[in-house]
């Protein structure tokens, strides 16, 4: 279903290369179009930002800095990110390939460290309560690839533009295992219910991993690679708002709203009262932003623009779209 | 000029957030400052409905190589609602803040565990001190009795026997090395049934 979706994805996106959504958006129903779908896309970047942001600093407050306060664990990842928004996009793309290893190497690590107290009765019933609640009611669980948002911002940013559908097959497969690895370990390792109420259950995981006497507690070991990786994921995500707010207003210089946004961010970041409110974000109401924003407005956009082209090229033959004048 | 001060003016600040909050010298907080419970025992309460009982080791005297003298134990109790309350209420009476990270056993009484410990279960999961690895202990006598009657005589440190104890599993076969996570999960699935090591009183 993943596949199927990226794969419309690319196809929708041939036409366009070298084009993002906003672009795209612009080509469709000019600039009114292209204001609303940047700012709904700003708008996304700065709620998954906040909320992962001050989820996961509350998080590590509960396991390692219980005495510290979440504002100022939220502060050192802001410093973190801006710093990085500020050395560019290449930068973090490259530290993004470099993390990416280490997270991919953490998962499989937990997932076969954690064989010996694994209960492989915990994945049944396979099909889980019935077609109905898995293949229709389960639908929504397709949030979880709400990183499905960054494909749409990829074209513009790669050497090779023959190269995208590549890059987003390879993506989505590499984002899919870890979620596999990731459900599977926790699937077999903890009852459901446990899993659900968990702030961390990966982490959980990591706890259980032991070598002998010699080898115990590799969580902390675990997080460390966790911050770092949290830390690159907000790092690309902040660097997408800015580069979508550059675009829509047309600016030259970064330095001005890269601290702007990052002061909105910790802002928007404080405004959950408890964990009761950030869990409710984070699983509801993410859940349907990427439902409306990420599949159904963005795609149907895609579709419509698709059509349009298709329009145009039937008229006069070649169609050019200039990005200097979008 | 003024471009170069906003730099050092930013290098300075967050410096000094780092300092103020990652090196702990305001709130001093090292291993000496930190009482380690290394067994925890669950009773029926007199006055509350649990009571629970600590014992200590001395934080110097837990590493391995430390001295080849018996490491001093102290054994403490508190009665509560739950053990939150019971650990708070123990904390007003130590000197030193309880701290549960080396936690190896966890005992329970006959008595207790036929009320159930499912919800004393699910508390001690959630504790991010206590971990998955301690070893459950369903006491034929009151937990307080069994863990005072821990005096390892082939051993120095009591954590190392607690840690030792339930691995003879690998080669007598009379008992079971059933951890934390282990029993939890069995406690919440539908296929497997919980188990805990059943221990009486021991004097070595």
């Amino acid at each position: 279903m993943q596949f199927g979706i990226v794969y419309l994805i690319s196809k929708l996106l041939g036409k366009f290369p070298r084009l993002d959504i906003v672009d795209i958006s612009n080509f469709l129903g000019g600039k009114w179009l292209k204001f609303t779908i940047g700012i709904l896309f700003i708008l996304y970047f700065i709620f998954t930002i906040s909320i992962l942001l001050r989820s996961f600093s509350e998080g590590l407050k509960i396991i390692f800095f219980p005495r510290t306060s979440v504002p100022v664990i939220m502060l050192l990842f802001l410093i973190a990110i801006v710093i990085s928004s500020k050395l560019g996009f290449q930068a973090i793309s490259r530290s993004n390939l470099f993390i990416i290893g280490f997270v991919l190497f953490t998962l499989f690590f937990i997932f076969f460290a954690n064989i010996q107290n694994f209960t492989f009765q915990g994945m049944l019933p396979l099909l889980g309560e019935g077609v109905q609640s898995t293949f229709f009611a389960g639908l929504s669980n397709l949030f979880a690839f709400g990183g499905i948002s960054y494909l749409y911002f990829l074209s513009p940013y790669l050497k090779d533009e023959k190269s995208y559908r590549k890059v987003a097959l390879i993506s989505t497969g590499m984002s899919g295992i870890c979620l596999l690895i990731s459900v599977a370990t926790l699937l077999f390792l903890s009852p459901t219910t446990i899993i659900q109420e968990e702030i961390f259950p990966i982490y959980l995981a990591s706890r259980y991993i032991e070598f002998g006497r010699f080898f115990q507690r590799l969580d902390a070991v675990f997080l460390l690679i966790w911050i770092i990786s949290i830390t690159s994921f907000l790092s690309i995500s902040f660097c997408f708002t800015t580069k979508i707010f550059q675009k829509l207003f047309r600016l030259q210089y970064s330095k001005w709203y890269i601290s702007l946004f990052s002061i909105i961010i910790f802002g928007v970041g404080l405004l959950p009262k408890d964990m009761y409110q950030i869990i409710f974000l984070e699983n509801t109401v993410y859940q349907y932003i990427i439902l409306i924003l990420v599949l159904a407005i963005s795609l149907s956009l895609l579709v419509f623009a698709n059509i349009k082209y298709n329009k145009l090229e039937k008229k006069k033959g070649v169609v050019s779209i200039d990005k200097a004048s979008l | 000029m003024i471009k170069h001060l906003y730099k050092y003016i930013v290098i300075v600040i967050i410096a000094t957030l780092f300092y103020s909050t990652f090196v702990g010298a305001h709130s001093v907080q090292s291993v000496d400052d930190l009482a380690y419970a290394v067994a925890i025992g669950f009773d029926v309460g007199e006055n509350d409905r649990i009571k629970v009982t600590f014992q200590f080791t001395m934080p110097n005297s837990t590493g391995e190589g430390a001295s080849s003298e018996v490491a001093p134990i102290v054994v403490d109790h508190s009665e509560a609602a739950c053990i939150e309350s019971a650990v708070n209420l123990m904390n007003t009476f130590v000197s030193k803040e309880i701290n549960l990270s080396h936690c190896k056993v966890i005992v329970f009484s006959e008595e207790f565990a036929k009320q159930g410990i499912s919800k004393e279960i699910y508390s001690l999961m959630n504790k991010v001190q206590v971990r998955p690895d301690s070893n459950i202990i369903i006491s034929t006598s009151t937990a307080e009795e069994y863990i005072k009657s821990v005096k390892p005589s082939l051993e120095n440190l009591v954590a190392k026997f607690y840690e030792i104890l339930p691995r003879s599993s690998e080669y007598t076969g009379f008992t079971a090395d059933i951890k934390l996570g282990e029993f939890f999960s069995k406690l919440e699935s539908k296929s497997e049934e919980a188990i805990a090591i059943l221990r009486q009183p021991c004097f070595f």
